[in-house]
């Protein structure tokens, strides 16, 4: 009785994880849609009839890939693998980007949808990143994608007559690539809308997936040229002395030495040593250096700060004559950006 | 003489575009005159003209100076004029040491009122800097081959001197001041007649 009901809630999984999927568009056909409410009610049979009925009628590439996809769910679920694994094919065949959320689904449902895509050939999830660089510089746009089973794959970019070849290998699994925007010659290619196409062949199974990316060149900025290194600024060259009273001090010492001079060499025999002219002198010299000694002191060179000075002077020029190299370079250089478009955009 | 003082002008401009520093100034001086005796005392008061050249290591100083000496006081001689040029050529061994010579001439009017005197200056001037265009600086010559109007010799010839100048640092003005003290141990035969001066010299000067 307990093996009965676990087995009913399991096989009523399915049917939740269906009534739950995000963002499924509105089903237009009445056939699909019945089948759709009988998978919820978990009535499969029914289900697998209506869905059989939908595939006869018009419906959208969309409401195939979901009808059949309804399909290997029921299938699924009345354990008709080789059924099951055939409808999932047929969902991936339509839509290759079809994927089920192994956390959401039954195990069983997700290994034979996995069973199916190793047994079908496509591209999944081309994927074409944003991107701006400057070409030739080795950096290049990013292109990732899946194949689902082994198979010679080449990977150009198409733009009207222009197609220039990105990658060809051999390969199975996830792929990641880098686009150097560039043609052969090594010039970059020209502004405007590319499609990247991937095109996968194994025998007489091919398949091709695309998407199209919008590229635009651009100038490459240039190196702003420096006024300063950063962290260094310059010095004052001349710096204000405190004041200091070596003026006076040195107009009293040379006035004192030639009054001492006057007495020392006074012949005694013409009288007292004459005074009023030394005096007179002296004076006006005490004033000067009075005067001197008040004033305030004129700015000084400080040869320290004008060494460093120039040493900077000497560094910012040699920097942006680097910096007028490197630019010269980058002005022949071409900044690409490659944004991808919606599918189906041109 | 309009000629004379084109020529001048011609040659003080040529001069100046060659020298570094030249200045032009006068001044008022101040003189005391002794001779033979402390009876024999005169102060003076006049003025004059002086010139100043640099060019590299090179100083001319030149002095024009003409003072009217009197009698001082309980003496009762004769007052008279002193026309004193001197003239220093200097060479700076480094910017404070100064080598010079020049000349040293000093007439005077009535002639023989006083004694005139010629001697050339050699000694050495040390200079110090008070600020931005203001020096002061000491002197010290001996004055060789001194000669007298009224003849005889001197054992010891010295002048000693005080110099200083100020002003903008551009050097155009200059407050310039002067002193120098010459003591002459003058002999005639086996008589002493020693002379003695001191002048002062305060003065402004105008750069070019």
């Amino acid at each position: 009785m307990r093996r009965t009901a676990l087995l009913a809630l399991l096989l009523a999984l399915p049917a939740v994880v269906w009534a739950q999927r995000p963002a499924a568009p509105a089903v237009q056909n009445a056939a699909l849609n019945k089948a759709l409410q009988a998978y919820n009610n978990l009535e499969y049979t029914q289900a697998i009839a209506q869905a059989q009925q939908a595939l006869k009628e018009h419906l959208s590439s969309a409401e195939s890939a979901r009808a059949y996809e309804l399909l290997g769910f029921a299938y699924s679920a009345t354990n008709a693998q080789d059924q099951a694994v055939d409808a999932f094919k047929q969902a991936i065949q339509l839509d290759p980007d079809r994927a089920l959320d192994p956390a959401r689904v039954s195990p069983k449902i997700y290994s034979l949808f996995f069973a199916a895509l190793g047994q079908v050939l496509v591209v999944r999830q081309l994927k074409v990143d944003s991107a701006s660089f400057v070409g030739g510089t080795g950096a290049g746009v990013p292109i990732s994608f899946t194949v689902t089973s082994p198979a010679r794959v080449r990977v150009r970019a198409v733009s009207g007559n222009s197609s220039v070849l990105v990658d060809s290998s051999i390969v199975t699994g996830g792929v990641n690539l880098k686009w150097p925007a560039l043609l052969p010659n090594g010039n970059p290619i020209s502004a405007g809308t590319w499609t990247i196409v991937v095109e996968a062949a194994a025998g007489q199974n091919t398949f091709s997936a695309s998407q199209p990316v919008r590229v635009a060149l651009g100038s490459v900025d240039t190196v702003p040229h420096l006024t300063q290194l950063p962290g260094y600024n310059e010095l004052p060259e001349t710096e204000v002395p405190p004041k200091s009273a070596r003026p006076l001090g040195m107009a009293a010492m040379y006035t004192g030495l030639a009054g001492v001079g006057v007495l020392g060499l006074n012949n005694s025999n013409l009288g007292s040593a004459p005074s009023r002219e030394i005096l007179t002198v002296g004076a006006a010299a005490l004033i000067v250096g009075t005067i001197f000694t008040m004033k305030k002191p004129a700015p000084r060179p400080v040869p320290a700060n004008i060494q460093f000075n120039q040493l900077l002077r000497e560094q910012i020029t040699r920097r942006n004559a680097d910096i007028a190299q490197q630019n010269a370079k980058l002005r022949q250089q071409v900044n690409i950006t490659v944004a991808p478009l919606p599918k189906g955009a041109r | 003489m309009n000629t004379l003082a084109k020529c001048g002008l011609m040659l003080l401009g040529a001069t100046a575009a060659q020298a570094q520093t030249v200045t032009i100034g006068v001044h008022g001086a101040l003189g005391d005159y002794r001779e033979t005796s402390s009876d024999l005392r005169f102060k003076g008061i006049g003025g004059g003209f002086d010139l100043t050249l640099s060019w590299r290591q090179f100083r001319l100083d030149a002095y024009g100076t003409q003072i009217s000496y009197d009698s001082t006081a309980g003496s009762s001689q004769q007052s008279f004029k002193s026309k004193e040029g001197d003239g220093h050529l200097g060479y700076a061994f480094t910017p404070s040491l100064i080598g010079e010579v020049g000349i040293v001439h000093r007439s005077i009017d009535p002639q023989f009122a006083a004694q005139e005197m010629t001697a050339i200056p050699i000694g050495v001037r040390y200079m110090a800097i008070l600020g931005p265009g203001a020096s002061i600086g000491i002197r010290g010559d001996y004055l060789a081959a001194a000669k007298f109007s009224g003849g005889g010799s001197a054992s010891l010839a010295v002048e000693l001197g005080l110099m200083f100048w100020a002003g903008p640092q551009n050097g155009r003005f200059r407050f310039t001041g002067d002193y120098s003290f010459q003591r002459l141990d003058r002999t005639t035969g086996s008589l002493k007649t020693p002379i003695q001066q001191s002048l002062g010299r305060l003065g402004v000067a105008v750069g070019f």
